[in-house]
């Protein structure tokens, strides 16, 4: 018996440490970093929880500023009456701005910062501020910034365009030596303002609504430019990082749009210069022109257009990595791992890195043409 | 002594009972019984039309027992062991100017005869279950097992009541060591009265104090009967349908006779079901409290929004909001238990749709307490006997009360309690957590995993030193 109270008054006298109810809460599902006027602007998307007519989950977006991020945080709880929250938060968006004055700040809060959790993602808002994207509404989501989150889950599978661009791989590649991050982008399409109110939601069409874009590249911490759709594809490519793609191969008058599931990508670094051999299975889901898709011989011609154009894509993307200097591919990390010491001579493998020569070698196979063996124009003749 | 002297002794000594009948047959002969628990046919038939056939001359002590058409004929000296047998139902027979005198057996039938389980009903195996009368029960495990070597051993407990209790063992499976043990506690027992098994829990349960039962209660004579080929001890009180099995082992609480008619792998699927169902009526509305007001970052993110909608009208703490509800099912289950039938219906109105339904829309508690509470009670329901599902209430508040103060942690620390507790139990030498700690190969072949019968063919080594099933000893 005794033995028993000396337990519980173990247990009774923590003073229910860290005792919080759930309505004291405001849970925090979406942040967004703009910088305006030498000040962070921070603000919070939050599920506050609270039962509405329709009994649906009210969302709120609360913004403070300060010259630190904390301190826009802080700023922020003025203005809610619950204690933030921050554990479930799944997406932060920067603005350009912020991005190009570097995020080593907001990596080293979000890292250092108790309640975070760090499985979230990290978007770039591109051609807007920040805020604006969180305060976007989907009706196609269940809970507040459920919608970006799970777009680029899907997107970075499906697609070629999108990274899995979570917190963790990011600096996974930002602390890694002879590696640059990127970062996928987030687009407004539509009007911003009406896409705001709530009844934008009701419409079947609705008035604004986001869109992931394109890969946006760093240096270091710092945000350096845009790629492009193409070289968004390049990237993935060179990196290996791709589930399925889509590509058009162009043929005759038409294009013959072309799948990959199965990609392979490997790096053989010389002293001098760097090798990639990509292998890519792949299958045909569209075809617009005229040929003989049951002969060997167009398939073989389609298979070199394709080859000749996933190797576009790569070079393009490279190019534009050199075109900014950054390494985003991570080659300085291969050559570390190849060359130590030479590696430790190279003052700056970046500058290095715009004139290492990179030689591209794809080869590719169709293993299906789908469910149709010829090309439709050529059954109708 | 004439008989109109002991009569009047008797009488004395029972207050002039209103239920005492006496009646002079003749010069020589008088009979006495009790008429509340005597059966006035069975002393006619059996008793009346021998004796008054007799002339008076004749009537000696050893001509009545050859004449009384009666198998359960005793002579007694002494006056005062005469009260058992009265009280037991049996005439007293006196002779004029004769110390000795007959008891007859002349009992009522007053137990409502074999009838279904209730409290441990089976879809499929025998559907008797034990009755208030002790011979009845010694005759339902007699008939299932016809070895010699079963062995009965009574003993009268209980300073007024004087009731039969009894040890049952098959002789050559049953540790001899458990059976003195238990036979020297059950003679220890110095009480006014025994009126069921549970009386004796208290005096058998070897060491310590704890929770969880120290032996098996049942209601079921083929539960009984396959304890016992096991190596297990039965003890029976007379008036009461519930045996107690000993020793028992916490593997045992999740196992039913029913599991031995099935296939083995349904058995093993049910056993596994409840070892889920023990841990979730213990823990699960401590971990809700946990979740809900320490760590939040383990709740999925849609659940945890959900979650919060649902809690953001409710004016308590989530724990009070758990242990308010925790306690009126409670009480619901006890008014449901002791209410007659006909009222049940209303309780169940009130039950289900004022506490469950009408508490919701009032905002006292969210919807997601009434599911915890909801689950929690239906996982009780997967076990039968009473003593353990009550260790399991007990559990299940403890774990509730560490996890207010400290979150996860508290229930960390509560389990660690319960699992020092339960591997510190030894009912009989027989320790708690067998066969899993100290691991027991014989144990585990029909522990959660139920092995095939030919795949049984020792019996467990901790209950017997006579392990080979099947052959005669």
């Amino acid at each position: 018996m005794k033995k028993l109270l000396f337990v519980f008054l173990c247990l009774s006298l923590t003073g229910c440490w860290n005792y919080r109810e759930l309505n004291e809460y405001a849970i925090v599902t979406g942040m967004a970093v703009d910088y305006q006027d030498n000040q962070y602007i921070v603000s919070f998307l939050i599920a506050n929880g609270n039962k509405s007519e329709e009994s649906e989950t009210k969302t709120s977006l609360l913004s403070g500023h300060g010259t630190t991020i904390y301190e826009a945080i802080k700023d922020i709880s003025l203005a809610s009456p619950k204690e933030l929250y921050i554990s479930h938060l799944s997406v932060i968006i920067l603005s350009e701005e912020t991005a190009k004055r570097g995020i080593n700040n907001l990596l080293d809060f979000l890292l250092r910062d108790p309640q975070s959790h760090q499985n979230f993602y990290l978007l770039m808002a591109k051609d807007t501020k920040a805020s604006n994207i969180l305060s976007i509404l989907s009706p196609l989501a269940d809970y507040p910034s459920q919608n970006i989150t799970s777009n680029v889950s899907n997107s970075s599978k499906l697609q070629g365009k999108i990274s899995d661009a979570s917190f963790n791989q990011f600096m996974e590649k930002y602390l890694e030596t002879g590696f640059e991050p990127i970062m996928n982008s987030i687009i407004i399409v539509g009007d911003i303002e009406k896409g705001q109110t709530p009844d934008s939601q009701d419409k079947i069409e609705q008035d604004a609504y986001t869109k992931l874009d394109s890969l946006a590249l760093f240096k270091g911490d710092q945000f350096v430019g845009w790629s492009n759709q193409k070289e968004s594809i390049g990237i993935d490519l060179v990196l290996g990082e791709i589930g399925t793609m889509y590509f058009n191969v162009p043929c005759e008058e038409g294009y013959a749009v072309s799948v990959s599931n199965d990609y392979d990508v490997k790096y053989e670094v010389l002293s001098n210069r760097l090798k990639i051999k990509a292998k890519a299975l792949g299958s045909l889901r569209e075809v617009s022109c005229h040929i003989d898709l049951e002969s060997e011989k167009e398939i073989q011609k389609l298979e070199k257009k394709a080859e000749e154009q996933l190797r576009e894509y790569m070079v393009q993307a490279i190019g534009k990595a050199k075109e900014y200097g950054t390494d985003i591919f991570g080659f300085g990390s291969l050559y570390y791992k190849k060359f130590p010491n030479q590696y430790r001579s190279i003052r700056d493998w970046n500058e290095f890195f715009k004139n290492y020569p990179i030689e591209i070698e794809v080869n590719f196979q169709y293993t299906s043409k789908g469910t149709l063996e010829q090309s439709l124009e050529r059954e109708e003749s | 002594m004439t008989n109109r002297e002991k009569i009047k002794t008797i009488k004395q000594e029972l207050g002039d009972s209103a239920d005492i009948v006496e009646r002079e047959v003749n010069d020589t002969l008088s009979y006495l019984y009790l008429e509340s628990v005597s059966s006035d046919d069975k002393i006619s038939d059996f008793l009346l039309k021998s004796i008054t056939k007799l002339k008076d001359i004749e009537s000696t002590l050893s001509l009545l027992q050859k004449e009384i058409y009666n198998s359960h004929i005793e002579v007694l000296e002494d006056l005062n062991d005469c009260y058992y047998y009265l009280a037991s139902g049996y005439t007293c027979l006196f002779l004029n100017h004769e110390k000795r005198y007959l008891v007859i057996e002349t009992k009522m039938k007053l137990d409502r005869g074999i009838s279904e389980s209730t409290s441990e009903p089976l879809i499929r195996g025998p559907k008797d279950s034990f009755t208030e009368n002790h011979a009845i029960n010694l005759g339902l495990i007699r008939k299932r097992i016809k070895d010699p070597k079963l062995r009965i051993m009574e003993q009268k407990v209980g300073r007024r009541t004087n009731s039969k209790v009894s040890v049952l063992y098959i002789e050559g499976i049953a540790k001899k060591e458990n059976v003195q043990k238990i036979q020297e506690s059950i003679s220890k027992i110095d009480i006014d009265g025994v009126f069921d098994t549970g009386y004796l829990r208290d005096f058998l349960e070897s060491q310590g104090k704890s929770f969880f039962p120290h032996m098996i209660s049942t209601e079921r004579p083929d539960l009984s009967c396959q304890s016992l080929l096991d190596g297990k001890i039965i003890v029976m009180v007379e008036n009461s349908p519930y045996v107690l099995i000993m020793p028992a082992i916490l593997a045992d609480f999740f196992k039913t006779s029913e599991d031995y008619y099935q296939s083995p792998v349904s058995s093993t699927f049910s056993r596994v079901l409840k070892v889920i169902a023990f841990f979730v009526t213990i823990m699960t509305p401590a971990l809700y409290i946990a979740l809900m007001t320490f760590n939040q970052e383990m709740i999925p993110d849609q659940l945890l929004i959900s979650l919060a909608t649902q809690r953001s009208e409710v004016p308590f703490p989530t724990f009070l909001e758990v242990i308010i509800f925790v306690i009126l099912f409670e009480i619901l289950r006890e008014a449901d238990i002791k209410s007659p039938s006909a009222s049940g219906a209303s309780m169940s109105i009130v039950g289900a749709l004022i506490l469950g339904d009408a508490a919701v829309a009032a905002g006292i508690v969210s919807p997601f307490v009434v599911i915890v509470v909801a689950i929690t009670s239906i996982c009780e329901l997967v076990f039968t006997d009473m003593d353990f599902i009550n260790a399991i209430r007990q559990w299940r508040l403890l774990f509730i009360f560490s996890t207010i103060f400290i979150g996860i942690i508290g229930i960390v620390v509560a389990g660690l309690i319960l699992i020092i507790q339960l591997a510190s139990l030894e009912p009989l030498n027989t320790p708690y957590l067998l066969p899993f700690s100290p691991f027991n190969l014989s144990g585990l072949k029909d522990s959660i995993v139920l092995f095939p019968a030919n795949a049984r063919m020792n019996r467990p080594n901790y209950l017997t030193n006579n392990q080979k099933r099947g052959k005669k000893t």
